[in-house]
């Protein structure tokens, strides 16, 4: 591998239609190698459909998708050599245990892994001759992730890697794609839960109703025109208040309950809600600031924000839509 | 080495359902019982083996099990979600249809093989003498008609998105050539051909009829129960009829290595 070698993913001009709706309309996207890319959008956003098209699932209608400069759809095979796939909508092979799963993914990719020592990596130990068709929703997660981590990936590619697991899964599978990307791995994965993407991400691409409406470091995207929930404990918290506070700019929405004012705000008008409430007043007692839900991020940045331009963020202008 | 792992695999999960096991004693009981049963005629004379019940029963047999079998090796995995799984690794669409094509036909053709072996058991057990060579033959034949109802079968899974959608298709093709291909000859020949020259049959209607491998199948096992006594016809010959199914064994499949990787699943 040359260090000139060609990215991990390059994704140019994604388009998909199935019949009449159209799933992806022109995503562009570059994953470098060694990073965490987090893919991030709600249901229904085209994450598993871009992934699907990645992995040859689906056929594109149009544009190309090259994977360590491989296409991904002539060379599928190859592709998938050398990628390690977590995919989502999927069923486990009937009557299997789970080390005949992990068996089949090792003869498949011709490794010379020890399945006992990935299902104990995976925290599946003891469970090796038991059939996975019983198993759990996180347990079944888990075994996919051991049959994923099969001959040493250079990418792994996790559509929805959290889906069932509990919280001490949801930290075994961000530990394991910290190790996979301090072996030299580069990890593809979406989500469609900000905490999890921010954890381990060195950058998020945010996609929205088939096209990629931004692609920044987390960082970046939690900068100064992100949103954020903003809650304040008033009183009192006179009426005034509150109206005075929705009538600011940059104010999604804000709720008042029991002398506890919510807001969504972007960035900069957190300290203008605090300034309107005394002016109007109400006396603060105490206020806590969470950093944006997925749905306030994606207002910012699909249209209700207003002011996101100056985040910073690499705002991506929307594809050719058919 | 990919192709081998996939074949394996639905090997494995063939017998894995223990389906292959019900349709090996399925074919055991049936077949046995039709050579024991056939052995003598109501004459009281001894039947050749290859004029008994046996042909007729692998004729129907043989495309039940097949699709019951076989209906779900692509489309059922597709349904479930499996097939994102089998497809995860580095085996290409390809290969997966021709190894669920393989990896079905090898425990069919022992469970049907089985059977063959069962007939000629129960034949010898009641009419006290061996089976002519030409049984051979058939069980040339019904193993070849196996290949074939697996092409279909599995051939359609490959096709279709959902394992009912398979059956109904491979039930659908089934009927189509035991009735609708029959007519189809029969409605060309009434609007094209003058009514005093119909009978007999124009020859290229005749060639027609004999196209299909409902028919070539038929045709050649009863070449074997009741052999002519005046010469045939090229296409009424067993190598005719084994030719025409041995193009029906290759159209399905090549039309699901052909169409299979092109389908978004």
């Amino acid at each position: 591998m040359a260090t000139e070698s060609p990215p991990a993913v390059e994704i140019d001009g994604l388009h998909k239609r199935f019949g009449s709706v159209t799933a992806l309309r022109g995503i562009d996207l570059t994953v470098e190698r060694g990073e965490v890319f987090g893919f991030l959008g709600p249901n229904g956003a085209g994450k598993s459909t871009t992934i699907d098209c990645l992995l040859d699932y689906l056929r594109p209608t149009e544009g190309r998708i090259e994977v360590f400069g491989i296409d991904a759809q002539q060379e599928s095979g190859r592709v998938r050599q050398r990628v390690g796939v977590l995919p989502d909508g999927y069923d486990t092979f009937p009557e299997y245990t789970a080390r005949q799963h992990v068996e089949y993914a090792i003869a498949s990719k011709d490794a010379t892994d020890d399945p006992d020592a990935l299902l104990d990596r995976v925290g599946l130990a003891g469970e090796e001759a038991r059939v996975a068709d019983d198993f759990s929703k996180g347990m079944t997660q888990r075994l996919m992730l051991a049959m994923a981590l099969v001959g040493d990936p250079d990418l792994l590619v996790l559509d929805e890697p959290s889906t069932g697991l509990d919280p001490n899964g949801v930290r075994l599978m961000r530990e394991i794609v910290r190790e996979e990307v301090d072996r030299g791995a580069t990890v593809f994965f979406s989500s469609h839960i900000l905490d999890q993407v921010e954890r381990v991400s060195d950058r998020v691409g945010i996609l929205a109703d088939g096209e990629l409406v931004a692609v920044d470091s987390v960082e970046g995207l939690r900068g100064a025109g992100t949103v954020a929930d903003l809650t304040v404990h008033c009183d009192p918290l006179p009426d005034a208040a509150v109206a005075a506070v929705e009538a600011l700019d940059g104010i999604e929405s804000a709720t008042a309950e029991d002398g506890r004012l919510t807001a969504t705000c972007a960035g900069p008008a957190k300290l203008r809600v605090l300034d309107a409430l005394r002016e109007h007043g109400a006396e603060i007692h105490d206020f806590e600031s969470t950093a944006g839900s997925l749905e306030s991020v994606f207002a910012a940045y699909t249209g209700g924000g207003g002011d996101s331009d100056s985040a910073g963020a690499a705002v991506e202008s929307p594809g050719v839509a058919e | 080495m990919s192709l081998r792992t996939v074949v394996e695999k639905y090997a494995l999960d063939t017998h894995r359902t223990k389906s292959a096991w019900v349709v090996t004693a399925l074919f055991v009981a049936a077949l046995g019982f039709a050579g024991y049963s056939g052995a003598y005629s109501y004459e009281g004379t001894v039947n050749p083996l290859v004029a008994t019940a046996v042909p007729t029963s692998a004729a129907i047999l043989v495309p039940l099990t097949t699709l019951a079998l076989g209906h779900g090796a692509v489309a059922g995995s597709r349904e479930s979600g499996s097939l994102r799984v089998l497809l995860a690794f580095p085996h290409s669409r390809r290969e997966v249809a021709a190894g669920a094509f393989l990896g079905r036909l090898g425990p069919l053709l022992a469970a049907v093989g089985t059977g063959l072996l069962a007939a000629p058991i129960g034949y010898t057990a009641r009419a006290g003498q061996l089976p002519a060579a030409e049984y051979l033959v058939l069980v040339g034949l019904v193993l070849l008609w196996t290949v074939f109802c697996t092409a279909l079968a599995v051939g359609l899974s490959a096709l279709v998105a959902t394992g009912r959608r398979a059956i109904g298709a491979g039930l659908g093709t089934y009927l189509g050539f035991l009735f609708v291909w029959d007519w189809l000859v029969n409605e060309v020949v009434r609007r094209t051909v003058p009514r005093a020259q119909r009978y007999p049959l124009p020859e290229w209607a005749q060639v027609w009829r004999n196209l299909d491998p409902v028919s070539a199948f038929n045709g050649a096992t009863r070449l074997l129960s009741y052999p002519p006594d005046e010469p045939l016809a090229v296409y009424e010959t067993l190598p005719f009829f084994a030719a025409v199914l041995a193009v029906w064994v290759v159209l399905p499949i090549a039309l699901a290595l052909w169409r299979f990787p092109k389908t978004d699943l």
